[in-house]
């Protein structure tokens, strides 16, 4: 649904429906960005999952705020879409870590990487950040994309840090529906978050 | 225009004026982020430009979701800022394409790249994603920049995806009013299914 420009008052204007229905509810539900779920762990969960995501919206945002424990010092945060398992995710990484740029790439794997956050090895509070865009997600005609920047943080020290961006895409020309983010391993942390966003029209 | 805080209202209050005009008109038009133009490209390829920008907000954002339709794997799209075609915009890509990191600059040029997308002879249904970043697009005193991040996949054999990452420079100090999304090649545009929402962020 498209944002509907909110009209002048004037003294004594009557309050309508339509100022309710169109220029309140429509819009903030649907018509200006918006958070659609939001999650925070108080358990360790091996996956965190949006479901019944609605059609309503241009574009999707997730914003996380990840920590693994795996017994390593970081690890990667990944997402399937539509519960699709299959090997119909293709993307390419880019990263800086310390002094050393690199670059690599993924095609026709089980789910589509988002980012590298700290894990279980990792110094102590260390939480990574992961931003993904989905563009176009609830069309029927196309393959979805996204792309995906995350931060990873093990020590207080040099070569301790990464900044990892992604670009990926999926196979498939299904809308989406619901997003599931998984760890590459192990589970996420107690006091990770993730919020899904809807980009509205 | 910028957020206004909304009061606590006791039992009994009456809704006002002021509270339709502050409080829900100001604040969902100016107030918050909002979308202010969504294009999908229909039956006909083409450029796609978002004129009339209103002064209202302190940055921008765009998101594309896009396929170029030229005929080559990938293409380069570009951005133009009140109808400035002149050599006044200058660029600087970092990319990983395979296992290949590179950068590169270019200088006095009139289409900046700010995204890479599919062109018309990659995998079919492959479409790229861009976010694009305009800050305090309103100033009139100094040159305008933006930052975009991206993505593109040509293939599904190795080598043919790409992110990218672009810095773009216009050397004029007017405010942005319009905004010309193109593919620079004189007879290119985007292709069919191309979709392009541009938000105004309050400050």
């Amino acid at each position: 649904m498209t944002y509907t420009v909110v009209p002048d008052k004037a003294t004594a204007s009557v309050f309508t429906e339509v100022n309710w229905d169109t220029h309140i509810r429509d819009n903030l539900n649907r018509g200006v960005p918006r958070p659609i779920i939001d999650t925070v762990l108080t358990a360790e969960a091996t996956s965190i999952t949006f479901n019944a995501i609605p059609a309503d919206y241009a574009h999707l945002l997730i914003l996380a705020y990840v920590r693994d424990t795996a017994a390593t010092i970081w690890t990667g945060c990944d997402m399937r879409l539509n519960g699709d398992s299959g090997a119909n995710y293709d993307f390419q990484m880019m990263q800086g870590f310390g002094s050393t740029p690199s670059n690599g790439e993924t095609l026709a794997f089980t789910a589509a990487a988002l980012g590298l956050v700290p894990a279980g090895n990792a110094v102590a509070n260390s939480f990574g950040a992961v931003c993904a865009w989905i563009g176009h997600y609830a069309g029927t005609t196309n393959n979805k994309s996204y792309v995906a920047t995350s931060s990873a943080k093990y020590q207080n020290a040099s070569n301790g840090l990464v900044w990892r961006s992604f670009c990926g895409h999926w196979r498939s020309n299904a809308a989406v529906t619901s997003i599931t983010l998984i760890p590459s391993t192990d589970s996420f942390a107690v006091g990770t978050k993730a919020t899904l966003y809807g980009m509205g029209l | 225009m910028s957020y206004t805080f909304v009061p606590d209202k006791a039992s009994g209050d009456f809704f006002t004026e002021q509270m339709w005009d502050a409080h829900i008109r100001d604040n969902l038009n100016k107030g918050v982020i909002r979308p202010i133009g969504d294009t999908t490209v229909g039956g006909t390829p083409a450029e796609i430009t978002f004129s009339s920008i209103a002064a209202d907000w302190a940055h921008l954002f765009i998101l594309i979701y896009g396929r170029g339709q030229q005929a080559s794997l990938s293409v380069d799209f570009s951005l133009r800022f009140n109808g400035d075609t002149g050599t006044n915009y200058d660029d600087q890509v970092l990319q990983g394409v395979g296992t290949t990191v590179s950068s590169g600059d270019v200088v006095t040029t009139a289409s900046p790249r700010c995204g890479l997308i599919p062109g018309s002879t990659a995998v079919a249904n492959a479409f790229g994603v861009a976010f694009i970043y305009l800050p305090f697009y309103t100033n009139s005193t100094n040159y305008k920049t933006g930052l975009t991040w991206c993505g593109a996949k040509w293939g599904t054999s190795a080598g043919l995806m790409a992110t990218r990452n672009c810095a773009f420079f216009w050397r004029n100090i007017a405010a942005i009013n319009s905004i010309n999304l193109r593919v620079p090649a004189a007879t290119t545009t985007f292709a069919t299914g191309t979709r392009a929402t541009l938000y105004g962020v309050a400050g």
